[in-house]
Order: C-alpha cells, then sequence, then structure tokens
C-alpha cells in the first residue's frame, strides 16, 4: 500500500462529510434551531429530506465506484465501468419497462433492472472474448455497443409512454437524487448492500483473476465461476442503486483511479477505500448540484463535466503503461 | 515413482492441425526435466495441457497417479505451480503483492493471505536476492526482474510439480546461472519435479537431468543430458551441430553454413 495514512483518511472521510452536508440546503441551518431544539419543520427537513438523500447518495457513490473497481479487475481492464460496460443502460432500461408494465408495484423496479443490467453484462462480455480472453480494445467496443442497444430501447420506452409517466422514464436517464426518500433508500438498499458485501469478502480474489485466466487457473481459480460471482454481485449492487437514482455517469471509472493513485492498487484496500471515498464524493457532487442554482442541476451533468477532463488527464499520463 | 505422465496426447487448437501428435512424457520426483525443440514444436500448448488450461483430443496426463479430468483447478494447483511463457502486466501490484498470489490454493473464496504470507513471500524473494523489489510496482521493473517474481509467485505455491515455460527469458547471464542453479536445487531438495522448456543446448545440458526433443508435437527422443549429441539436435532443427569437449565440459555449437 502507498500510504496507510491516506487509506484511513478516506475512509472515515464519509463521517465528515455526511454531517456538513445535513446543514447544505435552501433552508438554512441557523433558522433550524429554536433555542436548542429543532422546530418541527427544521425536524422533517432534515430526517425525511436531507438525510434520506444523503445516505441514497453515499450507497449510490460507494456502490458504483466498488463495481467499478472491482469489473477493472476482473475483466483486467483500467477503462471498464458500470456505464462503459452498458451494465448502467440496461439496468435504466430494466427501470423504466418495470416503470411502464407495472406502474403500482415498485419493488418490481430494481427486479427488471437487475435482469436486463446482467443481461447487459453477459450480452457485453460475451461480444467481447475472443480466443479465451478480454482484451482491452474488444470489451471497451462491446461496452459501446450493448450501451447504444439499451439506450435505443430505452428510447422506445420512452417513445411509447405517456406524458405523465415519461418525466419518471426520462429521470432514469438524467440521473438524480431529488426523488429520494426512505421508501427509496428501502428499495435499493438490500440489493446494493448485498452485492457490495459479497465483492467486499471477494477483494482479495479480484487480484488474482486479474492476472488473466491462464494465470489465475494455474494458481486454482475456478475462473469462469469466480469471475460470474464477481459480474452478478456488481450488477445486483449497480441495478439496485440505478432503480432510484438513475444513470450516474462516470463515478464508477474515475473513482477507482483516484483511489489506486492514493492508496496502491491491491483490492484488498481499493475496494474498501473506493467506497468511502465514492460516498463522499458523490455527496458532495449532489450537494453542489442542489445549492449552486436556485434550480436543481442533474447530478450526472455534474459528474461527466468534472470526471471526463480527469479522465483525459489519466489517460495521457498513464494509458502508456496499460497498453 | 512418475510424478507426471503424459501418454500419447494429441492436441489441436482447430479441427484442421494437430499441434501435438501423440506425445508421451514422465517426470519423477526430484528431477529436471527439459523440453527443447524449434519455435512452434508445441512445448507451450504440451505444458498448458498438463495444467489443465487445454484439454487434450486424445490420450491421458496423470499427476501423482490420478487422471487430471478428475481434478479441480484447484487440487492441481496445490500439487503444480507454473511460470508461463507470456506475462501481460495489468494493474501495478507491489512485487510483494504479486509474489503472495501464490498462496491462493490454499485460501477460500473469501479469504486473504496472513502476516505470515507475506513474510514468507519475502523469504522467497530474498533467496532469489530480490528482497529489495518488494514494494516496487511490478510494472516498473525490468523484465528479467519481473520473470523472477512470477518465478517467486510459483515458489510460493510450495508445489511438488514445476512447469517453467522459458524460465530464462529476458534474463541476462548471470541471471540465467542463478535461477537455473535455484531450480536445479530445489528439485534435489525439496524433492521437486520440474518440467521446462529451454531454447539454449547447453543451458539444458548443465542444469537438466533429462532432455526431451520435441517436434512437429512429437517426441523425437527422451534422453539423459549427457546423451545429447550433435547428430540428434540437427534431427530436429534440421541444421548441423558441433559438439566441443573441454575436460569433461561440454559445449553445443552451432555450424554456421550461412557466410553474410
Ligand atoms: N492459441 C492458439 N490458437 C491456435 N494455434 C495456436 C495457438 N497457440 C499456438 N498455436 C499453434 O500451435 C503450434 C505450437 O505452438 P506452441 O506455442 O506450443 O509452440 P512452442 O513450442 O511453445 O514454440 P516457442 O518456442 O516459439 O514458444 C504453433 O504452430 C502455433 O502456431
Ligand atoms: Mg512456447
Amino acid at each position: 500500500m502507498l500510504s496507510k495514512r491516506n487509506y484511513y483518511l478516506i475512509l472515515f472521510s464519509p463521517i465528515p462529510v455526511i454531517l456538513v452536508s445535513l446543514g447544505v440546503g435552501r433552508y438554512p441551518l441557523h433558522l433550524m434551531f429554536k433555542s436548542f431544539s429543532l422546530g418541527e419543520t427544521a425536524s422533517f427537513i432534515l430526517f425525511n429530506i436531507r438525510l434520506p438523500r444523503i445516505l441514497l447518495c453515499a450507497l449510490a457513490g460507494a456502490t458504483l465506484s466498488v463495481a467499478g473497481a472491482s469489473l477493472q479487475s476482473t475483466l483486467r481492464n483500467p477503462l471498464v465501468s458500470p456505464y462503459i460496460l452498458g451494465l448502467s443502460q440496461g439496468a435504466a432500461f430494466g427501470a423504466a419497462l418495470a416503470m411502464l408494465l407495472l406502474p403500482y408495484s415498485s419493488y418490481m423496479i430494481p427486479i427488471l433492472a437487475f435482469i436486463f443490467g446482467f443481461s447487459a453484462v453477459i450480452l457485453a462480455c460475451s461480444l467481447a472474448r475472443i480466443r479465451g480472453g478480454f482484451s482491452t480494445v474488444t470489451v471497451i467496443l462491446a461496452g459501446v455497443i450493448v450501451a447504444a442497444i439499451f439506450t435505443a430501447l430505452l428510447s422506445i420506452v420512452k417513445f411509447i409512454s405517456d406524458p405523465y409517466r415519461l418525466s419518471g422514464i426520462v429521470f432514469w436517464t438524467m440521473g438524480g437524487f431529488y426523488k429520494a426518500s426512505w421508501d427509496y433508500l428501502l428499495l435499493a438498499a438490500p440489493g446494493s448492500v448485498t452485492g457490495l458485501t459479497i465483492l467486499f469478502f471477494l477483494r482479495w480474489r479480484l487480484n488474482v483473476l486479474s492476472m488473466g485466466d491462464e494465470e489465475a487457473k494455474l494458481m486454482g481459480v475456478n475462473v469462469y465461476r469466480e469471475r460470474l460471482l464477481v459480474l452478478i454481485s456488481a450488477t445486483l449492487a449497480c441495478a439496485s442503486v440505478i432503480s432510484v437514482s438513475g444513470i450516474v455517469a462516470w463515478v464508477g471509472l474515475i473513482v477507482p483511479h483516484i483511489v489506486r493513485s492514493l492508496v496502491g492498487s491491491d483490492n484488498k484496500y481499493l475496494i474498501p477505500a473506493s467506497a468511502a471515498f465514492g460516498a463522499s464524493i458523490l455527496v458532495l457532487t449532489d450537494d453542489l448540484c442542489r445549492s449552486l442554482f436556485s434550480f436543481e442541476i442533474p447530478i450526472s451533468i455534474v459528474t461527466t463535466l468534472v470526471a471526463a477532463p480527469y479522465f483525459i488527464y489519466l489517460l495521457r499520463k498513464v494509458g502508456g503503461e496499460w497498453r | 515413482m512418475a510424478l507426471i505422465v503424459v501418454k500419447d496426447v494429441h492436441f489441436a487448437y482447430d479441427d484442421s492441425k494437430f499441434v501435438l501428435r501423440g506425445v508421451n512424457l514422465e517426470v519423477k520426483l526430484g528431477e529436471v526435466v527439459t523440453l527443447l525443440g524449434p519455435n512452434g514444436s508445441g512445448k507451450t500448448t504440451l505444458l498448458r495441457c498438463i495444467y489443465k488450461v487445454l484439454k487434450p483430443r486424445i490420450g491421458c496426463i496423470y499427476i501423482d497417479g490420478k487422471n487430471i479430468l478428475d481434478l479441480t483447478s484447484r487440487e492441481i494447483a496445490k500439487v503444480i505451480s507454473g511460470v508461463p511463457q507470456e506475462h501481460e502486466t495489468t494493474f501495478p501490484y507491489r512485487v510483494i503483492d504479486v509474489v503472495v498470489m501464490g498462496k491462493t490454493p490454499f485460501l477460500d473464496l473469501f479469504s486473504a493471505p496472513s502476516i505470515k504470507d507475506y513474510k514468507v513471500a519475502k523469504n522467497i524473494l530474498e533467496k532469489l536476492g530480490k528482497a529489495e523489489l518488494a514494494e516496487r510496482p511490478y510494472t516498473q521493473i525490468s523484465g528479467g526482474e519481473r520473470q523472477l517474481v512470477l518465478i517467486a509467485r510459483a515458489l510460493m505455491q510450495n508445489p511438488r510439480v514445476m512447469l517453467l515455460d522459458e524460465p530464462t527469458k529476458h534474463l541476462d547471464i548471470v541471471n540465467k546461472m542463478k535461477v537455473l542453479s535455484i531450480i536445479k536445487k530445489l528439485a534435489v531438495e525439496k524433492r521437486l519435479a520440474v518440467l521446462m522448456t529451454l531454447h539454449d543446448p547447453n543451458e539444458a545440458i548443465m542444469f537438466s537431468d533429462k532432455i526431451v526433443l520435441v517436434k512437429e508435437g512429437k517426441v523425437i527422443c527422451s534422453i539423459s543430458s549427457e546423451e545429447l549429441t550433435a547428430e540428434s539436435l540437427e534431427k530436429v532443427y534440421g541444421m548441423p551441430f558441433r559438439l566441443v569437449k573441454d575436460g569433461n565440459v561440454k559445449t553445443i555449437l552451432p555450424v554456421l553454413e550461412y557466410t553474410v
């Protein structure tokens, strides 16, 4: 590990970030306190609006980042993420489809999101598999194709749904946390916490998987089975989050890279640190989205605008190392 | 008793052409066996069949008396370790993190190496004279150093059989001798069976007990290293060789027919 200090700083960063974020918003903090107790409005805003939103944001940031890091390792490809692989688009399509077909059973949203997110991943991986291996370029190209397919399917759903539902469906393509509530958090948490837990315990194994199929097998790994487990867990976690937040681009790609440069590549440390860093960074980004202007900015716009230049810098700086 | 037995193995990547055509081979405990043959003769393919990355079309492979088809990758990895011919680097792991991966076959799906394992890994690096590399990113060391790191990882598996595909590739002459001596010493001391490929007949003579000459997917002959002659090499490579003796040191030199 590069630095133990960096690691622990990152690991505990979500705590101050979450506390500070509770104070961010239209309704100013100093008005919340009447003498020493919270007013009724204030406690409603704090506990039923801000807190679930912040927690959902943190969960989404952690999930996308951990999924990104895990996918990068299993496919031994530093340029992969849920968004680039088409997983996000597949899950968003599934969520929109559930909304269109079964508008009154919200628990179906994460289920369909998972089914289509996983189909997208499997499709991308089988398209990319050439001669028993994944090359960096083919995985990206396959991801582009799969993402395009599911974006098109999502447009069809948009096209045939009525104006009332349309706004709900557009939401998934833009991404955002303004709809967050305790109900949403409960909808996302089971799947994403399960997926994250599996990836957390599996994390050292990701090192071995990233050595490539042949070498992993030489070290006794059942490559097919273990990669499938990683893909399922990552998809489960992402699809659950995307069901309630829509597509949040770039986080899953950029966070693992930043964290790798701070704590090193060993997934034993990379995974927990990515979770914490992803949580902090997305909560802070959402703070900006809801306080910068008098209206809310969709979060994907901000993550893209911030992450793309960083990614270009990254590509220039270390691209050569990864061929 | 033979630890590896290869019986009549035929293999083809695609249906058009057999790359291995009836290979028979035995490697015993404490024995170093070298595969020697031209590029594309099927050496790498044979090693891949033995560690079950490829499945023979015909024939069987036994490890310690058990057919490898009845063993899982994990059971095989507890007995056999190896260094493939090519390694594509990925993320900049520290050298020590790469070496400790050799512990994988002894760990559950959800566990990681212990502090003790990291110490063992460090000891192995020390034995190879590369302790100072431990903290370096393994993507930023030389090709020869990386080769040593991968050999260290193979030793970390605490194997009974090592399959080494061109272990001296990328190494300078001193490190070649060093690595081959270590391999030879391990074979004797730890009663390891070693099956490796080399391209230099002199290295093969110096460090192996048995030399297996391979050509076009067939074993031409399997001889002790003293028995290697210029004629047998000529048969395999299709080019004349000359044997030079200096005391009891035997050197094989190619005879150049081509002039520039
Ligand atoms: N993945 C593959 N798909 C198809 N054919 C292959 C593949 N790998 C190797 N071959 C073919 O199999 C034959 C044997 O290859 P192999 O790699 O076993 O040779 P080798 O003896 O190890 O050669 P070298 O000394 O160059 O490493 C070659 O003719 C090669 O073209
Ligand atoms: Mg070879």
